[in-house]
């Protein structure tokens, strides 16, 4: 209880500060885990956290696409996002999380190892991707985060969903 | 290895017979073989040829009555006609091709023919159709279908598929008969390899087994020619050799040796007694039977003999007489032949010559021994004869002066002058030898008698060291040598007495010591024995002890195994108890597991909540505290579950190791109990045993005291052996002084009579046991 009052008391504290900073989603981060590495997306692109749910295959899709959910009577396709990014797959557990994603008003669930929590991440902390060499450019990487000591790597959520968008920006590259 | 001539000749004939076996058979196989084939040539391929062809012969014919039946559609009876000949060709081709299949013998031709059989029915179908638009009266319709591409498609089919079969057929058969032609041509080759084979063994066994008798025949002919050669250049010891010849021969050679032994024995015995008779040896009459001429020459080689053995026997008859005295002897010349009669005459006329002048000096002679001296012969004699008288006449002179001088030495003896002596000066030769020996007479009994008195003087005197020294003969020798062993027996005997007194002397004394410590062992023995009673004594109060420490033992181990088992069934209810924790831990970890479960959704709904918040932006803001205070009470009770059902998981482990050490110490209590029943048993054997001891104690105190009373009996006749033996040794001293009084011969007997001793007291050194003092000393030492 005395808790929460303190809470509250910097909570209304907060507020009169920063009162005038309408944008509050620009930098906002919700974290998942695959594998032992954090991993973070815009939280504008994210509608809900579920549990693992009853999984339904659908033939003719990506290796990475494993079917559609059930989702309050609103079927969603899922993806593996360790697959995605051709990583070690994964066995599922009741641990395991789908963060339900919304872009361009199309719902899609991401598998992920495990959901840990929301964070601010400064757009000063957050630097560009590394450049390896000069045609290599990992189309997924929007930046990496700096958290503290940690590190979370920050994904662009749109390109994460369509492979034919990434076979395009192949193309592009190569002319 | 010896093999007969009939053996060899069988054993080569019985070969070459199963070389024609062999050839035989091999011969009749292959035939039987073509044989089989050629039949399997006839029933699987020419009569299912023949059936087929009529197959083929029958599908052209349907052809031509299908064509005739279309043409005659109009004609109903016609159609009919044709039709239920088109089905009569079609069941015989049926027919023939259901045999031929029984036939087919490859996978390929059974293909072949279900091809066949199908592309027919296909066609027989569109017979049936074609018919039956006939049959309609539909003419132009059959017609139509008739010429029709498929139709003719199914004819064409069908046909090959017929031809193929044949032509399939036609190559099974080609290669069956080639099969056949090889095979011929195979048994055609072994029969020739295996005709020249046995041509060649059976020439070439010929030419050994003759060979071999050839051989031994030639060496038979060169032995009877050698033996041949030798009889007739008078070698007759040569004889054939037996061993070299041929085993089946030996009979011949030596039939022959046996032959040659016949004729040369006779001859060579003849030979023999001639040569022995002419070196004036007369053998004994030939005994051996012989026949014909060898017994002619046998009994005239007899005759000789006895002729001239009876000459012999009358001569030494002679001769015998003469040497014996038989003057009136004379031998039979009747009885003599020829020559050997004058020889006996002659010898009888020079017996008669000696016989008379014998006669007369016999008649002397016989005077002279009757004490008859008679006067000089006054007669005279010729030649050798005359000197026989004049010897006799000196012969009675000689006789009369002898006996004068015997009468006179005669007469002097009887009166006891011993010392008279008669003079042998007036006697010739051995005359004069006679007198000198009577003189010699006297003087020889005299000389004896004298000294035999002075040995047996000293004798008397004691002195024992003494013998009679001249060179005597005869009677006087043996009187000699008689006192001299005598006087030696009696040295002898005296010796032996005085040795034996000696030896007596400390033979007692050995005995003495003996008895002495025999006596005191026994002494020794009596006191062990006591020692032995008192120790017996304190081993029975022990054993009794052993008996009462043995029940005590016997009700503490009963105690013990009750104790075990109480402790058994207390262990058997913890087990149970720690059983139900077990389950008892089981149910909190499944409610911990359902907390867990509520701490996760928990924490998603925060995660959800703090989302929410974010997108509500300005106005989130506040909730997002909540959605995070939420959340860390969310991941601290799902901490503390974790926590919980580690501590439980614990708890379980070590339950289970509880469980198990109990279930050991369980089966330890079980395994006491099983002990402590074998140690009551035992316990009760050792007091049963302590009992039997104590008996067994009883008992050898009673022989010890039988012991006790034997020894001191023996201490009793040790001394008494003791003091006879004492005793014993002073009558030994007193015989020596006796023995003392003699002067013995040499100093010998003494020396010897140590020797004796010696050797005896050697011998009983050797062998303890014949010592009583060592015997008795042992046996106390063994029984202490």
């Amino acid at each position: 209880m005395v808790k929460s009052e303190e809470n509250r008391a910097m909570y209304e504290a907060f507020d009169e500060t920063e009162e005038d900073f309408e944008n509050t989603q620009e930098n906002k981060f919700l974290t998942f885990r695959l594998g032992k590495e954090e991993y973070g997306i815009e939280i504008k692109d994210v509608t809900e956290i579920i549990g693992i749910q009853n999984i339904t295959e659908v033939p003719d899709m990506p290796e990475y696409v494993k079917g559609v959910i059930n989702l309050r009577g609103k079927v969603i396709p899922v993806m593996d996002v360790r697959m995605r990014f051709k990583m070690q797959p994964f066995e599922y557990n009741d641990r395991t999380c789908i963060i339900v994603i919304d872009v361009e008003k199309k719902p899609v669930g991401l598998i992920v190892d495990y959901v840990s929590e929301v964070v601010d991440i400064p757009s000063q902390n957050v630097e560009p991707p590394p450049q390896v060499s000069k045609n290599s450019n990992n189309i997924f990487l929007k930046g990496i985060g700096k958290v503290g000591d940690s590190i979370k790597i920050l994904l662009e959520t749109e390109k994460i969903l369509y492979a034919e968008f990434l076979e395009k920006v192949k193309e592009e590259i190569k002319l | 290895m010896n093999i007969t001539i009939k053996t060899k000749l069988i054993i080569g004939f019985i070969f070459i017979a199963m070389i024609g076996v062999i050839i035989g058979y091999n011969a009749i196989s292959n035939l039987k073989t073509i044989n089989a084939d050629s039949i399997k040539l006839y029933e699987k391929v020419t009569v299912p040829l023949t059936q087929i062809g009529r197959a083929e012969t029958n599908f052209n014919k349907i052809r031509m009555k299908v064509r005739d039946t279309v043409l005659s559609y109009k004609d109903v009876n016609q159609t009919k006609t044709h039709i239920e000949t088109i089905k009569k060709l079609e069941q015989s081709i049926f027919e023939d091709s259901e045999e031929f299949s029984k036939t087919i013998l490859t996978k390929e031709g059974r293909q072949v023919y279900d091809n066949y059989m199908a592309s027919f029915k296909n066609y027989m179908l569109s017979v049936n159709k074609i018919t039956d638009l006939a049959l309609a009266s539909n003419g132009e319709e059959a017609y139509k279908m008739m010429t029709d591409a498929s139709v003719a498609v199914a004819t064409k089919t069908a046909d090959d598929a017929l031809k193929a079969t044949v032509e399939l057929k036609m190559k099974v058969g080609s290669g069956v008969a080639d099969a056949n032609a090889i095979l011929a041509e195979k048994a055609i080759t072994s029969m020739t390899v295996l005709t020249v084979i046995s041509l060649v063994l059976s020439i070439f066994l010929g030419f050994f087994i003759s060979g071999g008798i050839n051989k031994i025949l030639t060496h038979l002919v060169a032995e009877c020619q050698r033996l041949t050669d030798c009889i007739t250049s008078g070698k007759l010891g040569i004889r054939g050799n037996v061993e070299e010849t041929n085993f089946e021969f030996q009979p011949i050679t030596r039939g022959i040796n046996e032959i040659m032994d016949a004729l040369i024995k006779p001859l060579n015995v003849t030979a023999e007694y001639v040569d022995r008779i002419s070196k004036g040896d007369i053998p004994a009459k030939i005994t051996d039977a012989y026949k014909g001429d060898f017994n002619e020459i046998k009994n005239n080689i007899n005759q000789c003999i006895d002729s001239i053995k009876l000459v012999i026997r009358d001569a030494g008859m002679l001769s015998a007489a003469a040497q014996n005295g038989d003057f009136k002897t004379r031998a039979n010349e009747i009885q003599h032949n020829g020559d050997f009669r004058k020889v006996i005459i002659e010898l009888n006329a020079t017996v008669d010559a000696f016989v008379k002048p014998l006669t007369r000096s016999i008649d002397h002679l016989e005077n002279l021994s009757n004490g008859i001296v008679e006067e000089n012969i006054s007669q005279e004699y010729k030649g050798e004869f005359n000197r026989l008288k004049i010897s006799f006449n000196k012969c009675f002179n000689a006789i009369n002066l002898l006996i004068t001088d015997t009468k006179m030495l005669v007469q002097a003896s009887l009166d006891g002058n011993l010392d008279k002596r008669a003079d042998a000066g007036g006697h010739h030769g051995d005359y004069a030898k006679i007198i000198n020996g009577i003189n010699n007479t006297l003087d020889a009994v005299i000389t004896p008698v004298k000294e035999c008195a002075a040995c047996l003087e000293e004798i008397s005197r004691g002195n024992l060291d003494t013998e009679m020294q001249g060179d005597y003969k005869g009677d006087h020798a043996i009187l000699k040598n008689a006192l001299n062993s005598t006087v030696s027996s009696i040295n002898e005997i005296l010796g032996q007495v005085l040795t034996a007194s000696e030896q007596v002397n400390s033979g007692s004394s050995q005995v003495a010591d003996g008895s002495q410590s025999l006596s005191q062992a026994a002494t020794e023995q009596a006191s062990s024995l006591e020692e032995i009673s008192a120790s017996l004594q304190q081993i029975n109060v022990q054993t009794k002890q052993n008996a009462d420490s043995a029940i005590q033992a016997n009700q503490l181990s009963s105690q013990m195994r009750n104790a075990a088992e109480t402790g058994n069934k207390k262990m058997n209810q913890m087990l149970s108890a720690m059983n139900e924790i077990n389950e008892a831990a089981t149910s909190i970890s499944k409610i911990i597991k359902a907390i867990d479960e509520i701490a996760f959704q928990t924490n998603l709904l925060a995660l959800n909540a703090a989302v929410e918040a974010a997108r509500a932006g300005k106005h989130g803001k506040g909730f997002t505290v909540v959605a995070e205070e939420v959340r860390n009470l969310a991941q601290r009770s799902a901490k503390a579950a974790k926590e919980t059902a580690e501590m439980i998981e614990s708890s379980i482990k070590k339950t289970e190791a509880g469980t198990s050490i109990a279930g050991e110490t369980s089966k330890s209590l079980a395994e006491i109990v099983e002990s402590v029943s074998k140690v009551t048993d035992i316990v009760g054997e050792i007091a049963a045993a302590s009992k039997e001891q104590s008996q067994g104690i009883m008992q050898i105190n009673a022989g010890i005291s039988q012991i006790d009373h034997a020894t001191q009996q023996n201490t009793a006749t040790a001394e008494e052996s003791a003091a006879a033996a004492e005793e014993l040794s002073s009558q030994a001293v007193e015989l020596k002084n006796m023995l003392s009084r003699f002067n013995l011969k040499n100093a010998d007997y003494s020396h010897q009579s140590e020797k004796v001793f010696n050797a005896y007291m050697k011998k009983n050194k050797n062998g303890a046991s014949v010592n009583p003092a060592n015997r008795n000393k042992e046996k106390i030492a063994l029984s202490a």
